[in-house]
């Protein structure tokens, strides 16, 4: 009996202490589950991390985007001020400029006019006849021109050149691209009347292409087809 | 616990082995053996050895002196003590592992902090997807008004050159000596001569013996039909600051067409000469 009661002393001790352990773990366990904070778990902390990277990048890319919106803005001006610029500047050339014609001269001639001194025609006669030959020359240099000359021949009813050294000419003026402009001659007669007036040779001043502020030669000659006119 | 479990060993070889060898006998190796090491000089297993055997030699003696059965009363005393500390400790140890399976035990996943983190970092996505479309838009945009600036250039090339020309040409080449202040109209002199008189302002300080303005007529089309140059009459001198008049000469009518001044030319009695060109400001007259 005594060995039966110091046995069954143990076994409930052990069930005792076992039943302690249990309640204590089951105690703990529930005190655990409750308190426990997710936000201190590592898959928590991950997934924060991962928000703060991706809001990190967000705020480089919002910050970007707003020095590409001022760039953006800038280049818009740009283009704007560009454009009335163009705007301008193509006003001024379809008023002032024309592209130059391909395989033309620097001058062409448009017409000849070989005009009689008006003196002479009023007088009727009785003083040394003169012609004021004028041609038309059309600015084909592609630039501003402020001189132009035109080197002629008078050449008879039989091919002979009658006079070969002539040349009619303006200066100061301001011919814009595309432009007309009449050079003047003044030659006395020599027997010219039926013979043909025909340019031989040009020569304009024009603005610089190396110093805008001076002025440069363009010369030429003109080929046999070029437009000639018959003295009256 | 690993030097206990000798111990109690040695205790039981103690009680059946050696309960003939006199404790009392002992005694004169048990006092020198201090110094018999010290000078012995021995390695350390062997101390070690030493001190093992010393230890079981000691229990052997407390144990074998244990008449009154006191030594067995503390170790029960002692059990019991280490019994309850075991038992602390098992508590201890289950409420530890407890607490932390039970915090293992909440799924971090679906936890709301959790939740709302995800939710968080969905949205910080789809922020982090619009900012990335507003670069790559911002981008493109670039380029695209980069293009439009290149091709402007290119336009601008086209007409570049000859605009300067034409700005350049339609600016005086200074201030002019004599700035013309109105132009006249056309006095037709015979049926061949026609002069337009114009006023021009000395703006020198010298008087000029010569003053002369060319001109141009150019029609509606900006063809220059007629061109020359308008001189004062013969002997007159222009004094500094004063308006005079100067005449154009033209067999050629300029009615229909614009007077246009183009040059300048003067000079003094000291043959001091100038020349300019006028801008497309000067006063210019259609007839």
């Amino acid at each position: 009996m005594r060995e039966g009661s110091g046995f069954w002393r143990i076994v409930g001790m052990i069930v005792a202490v076992i039943a302690a352990v249990a309640l204590a773990f089951g105690v703990a366990f529930a005190i655990g589950r409750a308190t426990k904070d997710p936000t201190t778990d590592q898959t928590y902390l991950a997934l924060a991390a991962q928000t703060k990277k991706v809001k990190g990048e967000t705020a480089e890319n919002r910050k970007k985007t707003k020095d590409l919106t001022e760039e953006r803005d800038d280049l818009r001006k740009k283009v704007v001020e560009q454009q009335k610029q163009l705007d301008e500047d193509k006003k001024l050339y379809q008023q002032y400029a024309a592209d130059v014609q391909a395989g033309q001269p620097g001058l062409i001639v448009e017409s000849i006019s070989p005009d009689i001194d008006p003196w002479y025609t009023e007088l009727g006669g009785g003083i040394d006849l003169y012609y004021y030959p004028r041609i038309t020359i059309r600015n084909n240099t592609g630039h501003v021109m402020y001189s132009a000359y035109v080197d002629y021949q008078i050449i008879g009813k039989d091919g002979a050149v009658l006079d070969g050294d002539e040349s009619a000419y303006a200066s100061n003026i301001v011919v814009y691209p595309g432009k007309t402009v009449v050079v003047e001659d003044m030659v006395k007669d020599a027997g010219f009347s039926g013979a043909t007036i025909k340019p031989t040779k040009f020569e304009a001043s024009v603005t610089s292409t190396k110093y805008p502020d001076s002025t440069e030669s363009i010369d030429g000659q003109y080929t046999e087809d070029v437009k000639t006119a018959v003295i009256p | 616990m690993s030097e206990k479990q000798p111990q109690c060993n040695a205790s039981k070889t103690t009680q059946t082995t050696n309960k003939e060898a006199d404790p009392r006998n002992d005694g004169a190796q048990w006092h020198p053996f201090l110094r018999e090491r010290d000078v012995e000089g021995k390695v350390l297993p062997d101390r070690l050895f030493d001190i093992v055997d010393d230890a079981f030699t000691a229990v052997k003696t407390m144990v074998s002196r244990d008449d009154n059965g006191i030594l067995a009363r503390r170790l029960a005393i002692g059990a019991r003590v280490l019994m309850a500390l075991a038992c602390v400790a098992a508590l201890i140890g289950a409420g530890i592992v407890g607490w932390n399976m039970g915090g293992r035990s909440v799924v971090v996943q679906e936890s709301p902090q959790y939740r709302k983190e995800a939710e968080n970092l969905k949205w910080a996505n789809s922020d982090l997807e619009e900012s990335k479309q507003d670069v790559d838009n911002r981008q493109r945009q670039l380029r695209e008004a980069g293009s439009q600036v290149d091709q402007l250039k290119r336009d601008q090339e086209k007409y570049g050159q000859l605009i300067q020309e034409i700005k350049q040409a339609q600016q005086q080449s200074e201030t002019p000596m004599l700035t013309v202040t109105a132009i006249g109209d056309i006095l037709q002199q015979s049926s061949f001569s026609y002069r337009v008189p114009i006023t021009v302002h000395n703006n020198s300080q010298n008087a000029l013996t010569f003053f002369e303005v060319y001109y141009q007529a150019v029609d509606a089309a900006g063809n220059v039909v007629d061109a020359g140059y308008a001189i004062g009459d013969s002997g007159v001198t222009c004094e500094p600051g004063a308006d005079c008049v100067v005449k154009t000469y033209s067999n050629y009518s300029p009615s229909g067409t614009r007077i246009i001044p183009t040059f300048w030319s003067t000079s003094t009695a000291s043959s001091d000469s100038q020349f300019g060109r006028y801008g497309a400001d000067a006063v210019n007259r259609q007839f």
